[in-house]
């Protein structure tokens, strides 16, 4: 048989099963639909706090006078003012048992994720601020979030700042103001545009290694077409040919699709289309090598899976290569999902064009994949 | 005779004190059954030896190999690349007496205090009076990856300090890499502290932080931040593609219908089967997060049962699938809809809380969202498991069980 006459087996294999053909094109436009519905909403408050205030109780230090007018500023401030903060509640505490009841009562919200954070303002805030004495700011935050931890600092200067002006403490005031480059514009879907580049890799690449994770395995007649002059080489290339292009056709409609939803793309979008392309391909190669290499259809879908979870977890965003042991940097830097995703965010939101090492790395992961499960299917005991 | 015999019989059944018995030994038959089918199943499962150690090998590996990377990384950070651009030495005209300036006492010593940060590292430094593409330089510099942010201090920035007014830094981090942009955010603020610091700059807000619910030291804050996710994510999947063609794969069903087994012994057989599977594959898991240093606030056993109860609804859904599907490429196709909707709105890459009220509807439904903050509550804050998230996955566990046995009790087979 002729490699056009296995394609088009291949082809007719495919359609036999129209319930999955179906869902080969219905599942990539479900996911855009949900993705392309978060359009337009984003997270505006960063952190939920609680803030206590010990203003109104006495204090006897450097202070002759007792005043507590600057903790209403601040809390007003933090209710009505800031982009950054929800406030949830606040306590004014007269006495010391006051505070103890509301910082046990804080520390529930912290263990129970209904605030982030909660901000102590001590005795003599107001004081220190009238005086021009440095005041002080206590926070407590939960320790067990990465994320809050590390920008709290950062994230209480906006209160800060509109404090000194609304409390004329401007001398000596210096502050950092930051101005994204290669942002996403806030006319755009911002959420969905931050997302995508992480998004639109995972979702071709799952659902081309699931296309073909199975091709291999599961098919009952392909030992009885060894019987023919057919080789093994010819059907591994017309699986490859056959779910090529069947993936060509799944990328151009997610690409439509997210372009429905509302896609930002700085640069070029053929080079977009074509990385989306080589992605694709890639998925392709790496579910073929799964289904040569797995005996059964559950261990395919067991490598399948695991697989998937590796690249993903291993693709760079959840551990920074830069900080790792060269070793550890080499496997994540051949995993796919480690160059896919800087080459869409590349494009999408730096404009630039096709960096060539991605692109190399990226398609050698494919020649490689696609080079093994011949390989491997060659090598493969299989009974006729 | 047959009349009177059929009509004995049914006397003795309603007057025979023995019908308890009768149920009994029914109930027996069928646990007996049950507990033949489920050896069946066992045998079927050890037959798939690569299968098998994909299940349960693969995933405490996966955990060991991330544990040990995230375990060798150093807790301080690496220092953000700069540059710092000066505008301060240009010609700026004072509003109030129409005078010009060209103060610019404070460059070199915010300068020295990019310098002295540790969470920076200057890589250049240009005066934009002297140097006019500055910006343009260190804008490609930006682009190409080779610094991550341009500091740029304003023409009237020293004149402000001076005049009492507040002096503003520029700071512009690349934000195409989302995840950094907070690192570089808080990297040029260190140097604002520092600048404030040694030019005694007062008054200024000091800031004194206390962390609750902390990892202590000796632990990695990133491994414990990420493994309750990734234990969630493995527990849940690993469960789910396991059981995705227990159904749809086994021919012998039909034939198994001639005999006395019920479908529902069948399916029961099956669950619980894999419930036993579960029990060593979060064993396992556990093991493999604590030799990889695992700061455990709460008890063990709500650690198992938080597990436990993510990786039975992955189950429960993999049988759900494994009923409606016809064939075992669709079994497969639906597994991957299902795992990606769950992954995507799971609220790892888009939280929750931003997406719209019907979509935080159904994302609210589903068990990752509840699987990753209720681990994470035991974990690290010493909650018991049996709260609302706890509650929540069993009701989706039980629904898809109960969806599960009405579809396989109705699905037809041919002999």
């Amino acid at each position: 048989m002729n490699i056009g006459g296995l394609i088009k087996k291949e082809f007719g294999r495919i359609k036999s099963d129209k319930r999955t053909l179906i869902l080969l094109f219905v599942i990539p436009v479900i996911l855009i639909i949900i993705f392309g519905l978060t359009t337009g909403v984003g997270p505006t408050k960063f952190f939920t706090a609680a803030i206590i205030t010990r203003d109104e109780m006495p204090t006897y230090d450097n202070f002759p006078t007792n005043s507590s007018q600057f903790d209403d500023i601040f809390i007003s401030i933090m209710q009505h003012n800031t982009t950054t903060w929800e406030l949830h509640q606040f306590f004014n505490c007269t006495n010391l048992e006051d505070y103890y009841n509301a910082f046990d009562k804080c520390i529930q919200y912290i263990k129970n994720d209904i605030v982030d954070a909660f901000i102590v303002l001590p005795e003599n805030f107001s004081e220190s601020v009238e005086n021009k004495i440095n005041p002080v700011l206590i926070y407590y935050i939960d320790g067990s979030d990465m994320t809050a931890t590390s920008s709290i600092e950062v994230a209480i200067q906006e209160p800060i700042a509109l404090f000194r002006v609304q409390a004329d403490l401007l001398e000596n005031f210096t502050i950092m103001v930051p101005y994204l480059e290669f942002d996403v514009p806030f006319w755009e879907s911002q959420l969905l545009n931050y997302a995508i580049p992480m998004i639109l890799p995972i979702i071709i690449l799952g659902t081309t290694m699931n296309l073909t994770s199975l091709s291999i395995v599961s098919e009952g007649p392909l030992p009885r077409m060894l019987i023919t002059p057919t080789t093994k080489r010819e059907i591994i290339l017309s699986k490859l040919i056959a779910n090529t292009a069947i993936m060509i056709l799944q990328s151009t409609e997610i690409f439509i699709m997210s372009s429905f939803f509302g896609l930002y793309s700085l640069g070029s979008l053929f080079y977009l289309y074509l990385v989306l392309i080589m992605i694709g391909f890639c998925g392709i190669c790496m579910g073929l090598f799964i289904s040569a290499l797995s005996p059964t259809e559950q261990g395919a879908n067991q490598m399948y899976l695991i697989i998937f979870i590796v690249i993903i977890m291993f693709s760079g965003s959840f551990i920074p290569p830069e900080l790792i042991s060269p070793e550890m940097q080499y496997v994540i830097n051949i995993l796919p999902l480690s160059h896919a995703f800087p080459l869409v965010t590349d494009i999408i939101l730096k404009g630039l064009g096709l960096n060539l090492e991605h692109v190399l790395v990226l398609n050698l992961n494919s020649v490689i994949f696609v080079f093994l499960a011949y390989v491997i299917y060659r090598f493969k005991k299989i009974e006729v | 005779m047959r009349c009177k015999t059929i009509g004995s019989r049914r006397k003795a059944k309603k007057l025979s004190p023995a019908a308890p018995k009768i149920k009994s030994n029914k109930l027996r038959g069928s646990l007996y059954r049950i507990i033949r089918q489920m050896k069946k199943e066992f045998q079927l499962l050890w037959t798939d030896k690569f299968n098998l150690i994909l299940a349960i090998i693969i995933p405490p590996v996966v955990i060991l190999l991330f544990g040990s990377m995230l375990n060798a990384i150093p807790p301080t950070t690496q220092p953000v690349p700069c540059v710092v651009i000066s505008y301060d030495s240009n010609t700026i005209i004072n509003p109030n007496n129409y005078t010009e300036s060209r103060i610019d006492d404070y460059t070199i010593p915010y300068v020295n205090a990019v310098n002295k940060s540790e969470l920076l590292k200057l890589e250049h430094f240009y005066n934009a009076s002297e140097e006019i593409y500055a910006m343009e330089t260190a804008r490609m510099q930006l682009i190409s990856g080779k610094i991550d942010v341009i500091i740029s201090i304003p023409t009237d920035f020293s004149e402000f300090i001076i005049w009492g007014l507040p002096a503003l830094i520029d700071c512009i981090p690349d934000s195409s890499d989302v995840q950094h942009i907070q690192d570089n955010l808080n990297a040029v603020y260190d140097s604002v502290k520092i600048f404030v610091n040694d030019n005694n700059l007062t008054p200024q807000f000091i800031i004194q932080g206390y962390e609750e619910f902390a990892i202590p030291e000796g632990y990695s804050l990133r491994f414990n931040y990420n493994a309750t996710l990734l234990l969630s994510f493995i527990a849940f999947g690993v469960s789910m593609v396991l059981t995705i063609l227990v159904v749809v794969q086994e021919k012998p069903v039909a034939r198994l219908l001639l005999t006395p087994v019920k479908r529902t012994e069948i399916l029961l057989s099956k669950y619980f089967a894999y419930m036993l599977v579960l029990v060593l594959q979060i064993v396992l898991l556990i093991i493999s997060t604590m030799v990889c240093g695992l700061y455990l606030v709460g008890s063990l056993f709500n650690f198992f049962l938080a597990l436990y109860i993510v990786g039975f609804s992955g189950l429960s859904m993999g049988l759900f699938i494994s009923s409606i599907s016809k064939t075992k490429t669709e079994a497969n196709q639906l597994f991957f809809a299902f795992m990606i909707v769950i992954l995507l709105l799971s609220g790892i890459f888009i939280p929750i809380d931003a997406m719209p009220i019907y979509l935080q509807v159904f994302a609210y439904i589903l068990p990752l969202s509840h699987g990753d903050p209720m681990i994470k509550g035991v974990v690290t804050k010493g909650k018991s498991v049996f709260g609302f998230d706890f509650y929540v996955l069993l009701g989706i566990s039980f629904l898809f069980l109960i969806i599960s046995f009405i579809i396989f009790k109705k699905r037809r087979y041919e002999v």
